[in-house]
């Protein structure tokens, strides 16, 4: 299982065991990390779910073209570093992986 | 009344309900929230159950929070429906008769799925409305070969395309003459159409059902209006929904297809207000109500009722409406509301696949419907935010760039420049 650090708005870090298969939203969303809302359940339609991952050096695809376009309402500022949570995979080549909340969702 | 608001008594606990309570929390809100649930669930998302839960069956992955977040917030759950409110003596009453107290109460109430009654119906005709019967529902598709939804709205057409996927036949039944009516424009409605027809679905538009026939006391078929017979094992309704609004009518609460609030989302009882599904809120002109019943709305007036409380916003609520639908393989999503448009243009790349359909009321862009191109979504909110509006006689061109049309509206908003038809 991989273990993934959440580092919220605050600066409070939480090191979550994250199960494979599911993604990045579900497994926080799950382990009651604030500040990922996820309003439309993880189906790309609205953008509630913006995180900062800092290095991902080849651990999580790229974003999709469709997620691309909805990192565009974002309500942060968007980052090269911007994804969203729903759209990322759980595998064992993200443990270690550091994911930082934004200041808001909306 | 602000400053006395030390208990929040919220009833209902979907997306407006518990954003609410959310908001609240994140807001360091010191007083007591009581959520009233009135479901043996954590609070969980509705949307999902006609869409991605049909799909996968994971019911875990519809709750908002997991149980400690409302124990670490000081949000008490409660099980049980109200039955009740005593609004002389600030009081709620639950069926199990216990009694809450309010400074403040909100109805989060929703919607329920119209019931329909047709001869023949022996109460199995299915409903997707909240999560137990969704699992009811989930349960019995696992030996159905053939199924009749009586109405193509969102709910209708979305589980539709799930059934397919499943190998499932299926036969869709409408007063209307196409798809969500009510809610798409014509351009959109027909390409949904067309989508499920390739898949194999059967559509029985300006009919509708009026007997379900057995065979040995299950359902073999159900017979229509025109005398059509379509052959079914499950029949599921998804005619609309209707607003919860039993307890405020009970209550005295002034009620016009939903619960009626002024804009700033409060009931003829100062201390009540209602949010979501379930409440009529004031037009832009003024000159009407309107209840819009979406994801969007809930949890932007959530979170717009928990500022208020808390003395953080005076002004309004307004919001531009946005919306979702996933049906197979398809994303609809929609900025504004089309059903305000008079005249529509659309975008279209690649081979009809994914377009964008703009509508129009008196020469300004009220609404935007993104089939496949969540592009054209992201900037149509950001467009109708802004208030700026391009020219329906460019927007549909090929040359057209939203994008820069955007970037141009704003750039010309901030320094002051009078805008704009690009």
């Amino acid at each position: 299982m991989p273990t993934v650090n959440f580092i919220d708005k605050f600066g409070v870090e939480s090191q979550i065991d994250c199960e494979v298969g599911g993604s990045l939203m579900t497994a926080a969303k799950r382990a009651g990390i604030k500040g990922i809302e996820a309003e439309c359940g993880g189906t790309l339609s609205c953008a509630t779910c913006h995180v900062y991952v800092d290095d991902a050096r080849g651990m999580i695809p790229p974003a999709s073209s469709s997620e691309d376009e909805m990192l565009e309402v974002v309500v942060a500022e968007r980052k090269p570093e911007s994804r969203l949570a729903c759209q990322i995979a759980i595998t064992d080549s993200l443990d270690g992986m550091v994911v930082r909340i934004p200041e808001s969702q909306f | 009344m602000m400053n006395a608001m030390r208990n929040v008594v919220i009833i209902g606990a979907g997306h407006a309900g518990f954003s609410l309570a959310n908001a609240l929390v994140e807001s360091s809100f010191g007083g007591r929230i009581v959520l009233v649930n009135g479901e043996d669930h954590l609070p969980y998302q509705r949307p999902p159950l006609s869409k991605k839960y049909m799909s996968d069956g994971k019911h875990e992955d519809l709750f908002f929070q997991p149980k400690e977040f409302f124990e670490t917030g000081n949000i008490v759950l409660v099980p049980d429906s109200i039955i009740a409110i005593e609004r002389d003596s600030q009081t709620v009453i639950a069926k199990s008769g216990e009694r809450i107290s309010y400074d403040v109460l909100v109805l989060a109430t929703g919607t329920s799925a119209i019931r329909i009654s047709i001869p023949g119906d022996d109460g199995d005709v299915a409903y997707l409305d909240i999560l137990n019967a969704a699992i009811g529902l989930r349960r019995r598709l696992s030996n159905v070969r053939r199924v009749a939804v009586i109405g193509a709205g969102f709910i209708g057409m979305e589980f539709a395309a799930g059934a397919i996927a499943k190998s499932i036949s299926v036969s869709i039944v409408d007063n209307a003459s196409r798809p969500m009516e009510r809610s798409v424009s014509q351009g959109v409605s027909m390409h949904f159409r067309d989508e499920l027809v390739k898949a194999g679905t059967t559509f029985y538009f300006q009919d509708s059902a009026v007997s379900i026939r057995r065979s040995n006391g299950k359902i073999e078929s159900v017979g229509l209006k025109s005398g059509a017979e379509v052959p079914a094992d499950l029949v599921l309704s998804g005619v609309g929904t209707k607003p919860n609004v039993e307890l405020a009518l009970q209550a005295g609460l002034l009620c016009s297809n939903g619960v009626v609030v002024d804009e700033r989302l409060v009931t003829s009882d100062p201390n009540i207000f209602a949010i979501g599904d379930c409440a009529a809120f004031p037009t832009a002109d003024g000159k009407s109500h309107r209840r819009i019943t979406s994801v969007q709305n809930a949890s932007d007036q959530a979170r717009y009722l928990a500022r208020r409380l808390l003395g953080r916003d005076k002004n309004p609520y307004r919001k531009i409406p946005w919306f979702w639908s996933d049906q197979g393989p398809n994303k609809l999503q929609i900025a504004g509301l089309p059903s305000d448009a008079h005249s529509f243009v659309t975008r279209r790349s690649d081979v009809g696949k994914k377009f964008s359909t703009f509508g129009y009321r008196e020469g300004r862009l009220v609404s935007v419907e993104s089939v496949n191109r969540p592009g054209d979504h992201a900037l149509a909110r950001k467009i109708l935010e802004q208030g700026v509006s391009p020219d329906p006689g460019k927007v549909g061109l090929a040359d057209f760039d939203l994008r820069s049309f955007f970037e141009m509206a704003s750039s010309c908003r901030e320094t002051g420049v009078q805008a704009l038809n690009a």
